[in-house]
């Protein structure tokens, strides 16, 4: 704010003028339907992993095979050429410990929200998911974590087909 | 915090430094006096981050032709530079700990404004704050400092208004507030004020020629940049 201007044009609101009604307002529920296609590489995406599988496209001009698959390559400008299937096992690459929903409603038990590097993807090709099974001071970035899935019968082809990742090979 | 082997605490030094700069701002939603233990105690909604402001507001600027702005004002401020750069929106493909978007958008914006040494020739910098990670990562990649050395020139007093280069002199989003599509603008009306001796409590001495502001977005993968000069 400038010092050269004292009294700033306008009234300031505050929670009381809303209380009061002294504040024009209206009520409006929208209907906001929407249909959405996930599109071809999506839509492959989440019907293999109702099948319990996690697949890549890959391209074979920079010769990077990406997970989450995408028809154009954004590094070549071209379409990407096949599907690789992936293994369901990776590497935290970072990860929160997360206190609040995506609803803002405050949680007791944190989420613990990571970017995890996908094995048998290109280095550095990371989705986001969730982490269990594991205390929210022991993860770490680097550690080696595996999926765990639904049951066949409860999936639904959405990325909540995999309930969260586990580390793994923690009997060693 | 991994990579360049830096502490919360240290980190947690912006957000005392922009808290007390925002008690100087008369818009300031959370202008306050607090300590690193203070910051570091605060609540955690997202660890490692503490908290963001929720806020909402307003900015706005009249832009104006060279003549007309020669004939209004005795004091225009210019714009010397802008720029932008997007990633790829496949953020958990890109590398999350430096902002190469945020470098390509500052090496336009200062081309543009004829900058070869940004460390000397920028007076003034507000970068996008909204949590205090955020200014050093920032500060990186406009390339005024090397990597991973924001969060020291925080401690040696470098970033405070008074210091060689002030950052968020204003109170920045962590002390003003934080809204979202305003904020990015809200920086470039303080450059105005700065950069036009209006500033008050809040000016930077030395009569500060020129400044940088700088907004971070979308899908983590927007740079947006602009120098104002006089």
């Amino acid at each position: 704010m400038s010092v050269n201007i004292k009294d700033w044009p306008g009234t300031a609101l505050s929670s009381r003028h809303l209380d009061a009604g002294r504040v024009l307002t209206v009520r409006h529920k929208p209907r906001a339907e929407y249909a959405w296609d996930a599109g071809m590489a999506i839509g492959h995406y989440l019907h293999e992993l109702k099948a319990g599988r996690l697949v890549a496209r890959s391209c074979g001009s920079c010769r990077r095979v990406m997970i989450p698959p995408r028809m154009l390559c954004e590094e070549c400008f071209r379409p990407t050429d096949g599907w690789v299937p992936v293994k369901d096992t990776g590497t935290v690459n970072t990860f929160s410990v997360c206190y609040v929903r995506w609803d803002v409603m405050r949680l007791k038990d944190p989420l613990l929200p990571a970017v995890i590097h996908i094995d048998g993807a290109s280095p550095g090709m990371g989705i986001l998911h969730l982490l269990g099974e594991v205390d929210p001071g022991e993860v770490h970035i680097g550690m080696r974590v595996r999926a765990v899935w639904k049951d066949p019968a409860e999936r639904e082809g959405a990325i909540t087909d995999i309930r969260y990742w586990k580390p793994l090979g923690r009997a060693k | 915090m991994t990579v360049h082997g830096i502490t919360k605490a240290e980190i947690a030094l912006v957000a005392v430094k922009n808290k007390r700069n925002a008690m100087d701002h008369p818009c300031a939603q959370l202008g306050t006096e607090v300590t690193v233990e203070d910051v570091l105690n605060s609540e955690v909604l997202a660890w490692p981050v503490n908290r963001s402001p929720a806020s909402d507001g307003a900015a706005a600027l009249v832009m104006c032709a060279e003549h007309v702005a020669k004939r209004v004002s005795d004091k225009p401020v210019w714009v010397e530079g802008v720029g932008w750069h997007l990633d790829t929106a496949y953020w958990t493909n890109g590398d999350l700990c430096y902002p190469r978007y945020v470098e390509y958008a500052a090496r336009i914006t200062y081309e543009m404004a004829g900058i070869k040494e940004p460390r000397r020739e920028i007076h003034i910098v507000e970068p996008y704050d909204p949590f205090d990670y955020k200014e050093l990562h920032h500060l990186e990649g406009l390339l005024l400092c090397k990597r991973g050395e924001a969060a020291r020139l925080t401690a040696d007093g470098v970033t405070q208004r008074d210091g060689d280069l002030p950052v968020c002199p204003s109170g920045g989003l962590l002390g003003v507030g934080n809204p979202i599509a305003a904020a990015g603008l809200m920086k470039v009306c303080e450059l105005f004020w700065q950069l036009r001796g209006e500033a008050g409590r809040r000016q930077v001495p030395g009569d500060p020629r020129r400044g940088l502001a700088q907004a971070w977005g979308d899908l983590m993968q927007v740079g947006t940049v602009i120098i104002l000069g006089r």
